[in-house]
């Protein structure tokens, strides 16, 4: 069976930025997801360039869709434009970052 | 995107090596804080005061910048540095250089060390600024980070050279020179030159990071790059070939200006802050910057008020309202994820990791900071009054201060997994 998109966000939102706390889908990192077949490409951006965990998120990203049924392999490609701010984060983690 | 910051970055015990130090040294050095009372009358170059500088500039500020440094390098240029050899070599020449040295300086009947500790630390420090120079040499494009940290390696090389200088002249009196002076373009070169150029191009990376402000306008740390190009280079010239007294005054005021445009930056970057909580971190480093202000205005007015007190408080709020809480707060940033890379990155996704902010003792950094803005508070009002127990009593505050920084940074390499 197919994967659905919800599936693979599902999948990534698994992976926590451990600097902010929160899942890296609710931060809003995740720009985009293209389903081929058995192939996943997703596109994301991270919170500041020159993060260190830069490779790392990318890597625990990878493998949370790879993790998944349906899915071979997986490329994630880091982008900076549009940068991130904070209005692609989510309610909740607006919420807990002004709190 | 050239590469991975992560795999570039030196190894763990590296930097480890440093931070322990750092604040090994720092405990040492607040330890002799009760007891220099007296030179905060307004002596300008006794053994005590002198000893305790370097041991406290050397042995904790310098030595977190460079293991900082050896961490950011990689992430801030994408680059990795240039030989890991060389900063282990350099780490171990630069303690028994600059413990000879603080002995030398410490001790009248061993002032022959000196000579022999300010070489080994030149040396070392020698070793460093190679390291960086190489390390650039593989850039193909410097950004504004890359240029404040390149430029303020530059200076530390200048500065170390004329302390070497004087370290010679203190034990041989090989030279003849106005050593008044001397110390005056070493102070500038180092803390103006190395120092704040440091703090100035880490804060555009690390700030941001940590607060989550983005789209912030970066002039004013640009203006302020080129102020500090202009005018460290006049300042310690000015002193060294002893320029008229204006000319002087004129570049102590660019670098101060300097100053101001990076705390200024700092002012817009928080504006646009999104984590609005005020953390530790951030708590330590508005005090740090306000601090840094008041020493900055005091130093300038020593060239305008014959009040013998009054560079001893500059000097003080620099190293103790300023330097101390930046430093302490960025150790809380930097540390945990220097121990967390190491023990739990590789656990992600097999079982429950921490958080950064789980491998900091919240309530007991809340209460560093807190003890911390008393024992400067207190320490302030003995210098300016005179008043030995109001000293003494900040001082001691100070050295408890240090200790917690000392049990988090405990708290922070055995922290386990909780169960």
């Amino acid at each position: 069976m197919a994967i659905s998109e919800e599936q693979v966000y599902a999948g990534i939102s698994t992976v926590i930025d451990p600097e902010v706390g929160f899942d890296i889908v609710s931060l809003g990192l995740i720009y985009g997801v293209k389903i081929e077949g058995e192939h996943v490409h997703v596109t994301m951006t991270l919170s500041t360039r020159g993060c260190p965990l830069h490779e790392l998120i990318k890597q625990w990203t990878k493998e949370s869709v790879e993790k998944l049924e349906g899915v071979k392999t997986c490329e994630v490609e880091v982008v900076w434009e549009p940068a991130w701010n904070i209005s692609m984060a989510s309610d909740i983690v607006k919420k807990a970052l002004e709190a | 995107m050239r590469g991975l910051a992560t795999e570039m970055a030196p190894p763990f015990v590296l930097v480890a090596h440093f931070f322990i130090a750092s604040v090994f040294f720092l405990m040492v050095s607040l330890g002799f804080l009760p007891f220099l009372f007296e030179e905060t009358g307004g002596f300008f170059l006794t053994p005590n005061l002198a000893s305790f500088a370097h041991l406290y500039l050397l042995g904790f500020v310098m030595m977190v910048i460079f293991g900082a440094m050896y961490q950011l390098v990689p992430v801030v240029l994408e680059v990795s540095v240039f030989s890991k050899d060389f900063a282990y070599i350099q780490f171990y020449m630069y303690v028994v250089g600059f413990v000879l040295l603080v002995v030398g300086l410490y001790t009248p009947s061993l002032t022959a060390l000196i000579p022999y500790g300010a070489i080994l630390t030149y040396v070392s420090m020698l070793i460093f600024c190679v390291n960086i120079f190489l390390t650039f040499g593989e850039l193909e494009e410097i950004n504004l980070v890359g240029k404040y940290l390149l430029v303020a390696t530059i200076f530390l090389f200048i500065s170390v050279t004329l302390g070497l200088f004087m370290g010679l002249v203190l034990g041989h009196g090989l030279f003849e020179i106005n050593i008044i002076s001397w110390v005056k373009a070493h102070a500038v070169g180092t803390l103006g030159g190395f120092v704040l150029m440091i703090v100035s191009g880490v804060a555009l990376v690390l700030i941001p990071m940590f607060s989550l402000a983005h789209n912030f306008n970066d002039m004013a740390s640009k203006i302020a790059f080129y102020l500090f190009c202009i005018f460290v280079p006049v300042s310690i010239a000015g002193y060294i070939f002893e320029f008229s007294k204006f000319l002087i005054v004129f570049a102590i005021f660019g670098v101060a200006f300097a100053v101001f445009a990076t705390i200024y930056q700092l002012g817009l970057i928080l504006a646009k802050r999104v984590r609005k909580q005020n953390d530790y971190w951030f708590k330590s480093l508005v005090f740090s910057f306000f601090s840094l202000f008041f020493s900055i205005l005091v130093w300038l007015a020593t060239f305008f008020v014959d009040i013998f007190r009054l560079p001893i408080v500059a000097g003080f709020l620099f190293c103790f309202g300023f330097l101390f809480p930046f430093i302490v707060g960025h150790i809380y940033k930097i540390l945990p994820f220097l121990v967390w890379y190491d023990k739990f990155s590789p656990l992600v996704g097999k079982q429950k990791v921490p958080m950064l902010h789980d491998m900091i003792h919240a309530n007991v950094a809340d209460f560093q900071f807190w003890s911390m803005g008393f024992a400067v508070f207190a320490m302030l009002i003995g210098i300016v009054f005179q008043i030995y127990i109001v000293f003494v009593i900040g001082a001691i505050v100070m050295i408890f201060s240090g200790g917690l920084v000392l049990y988090n940074v405990y708290y922070t390499f055995t922290y386990k997994i909780k169960e």
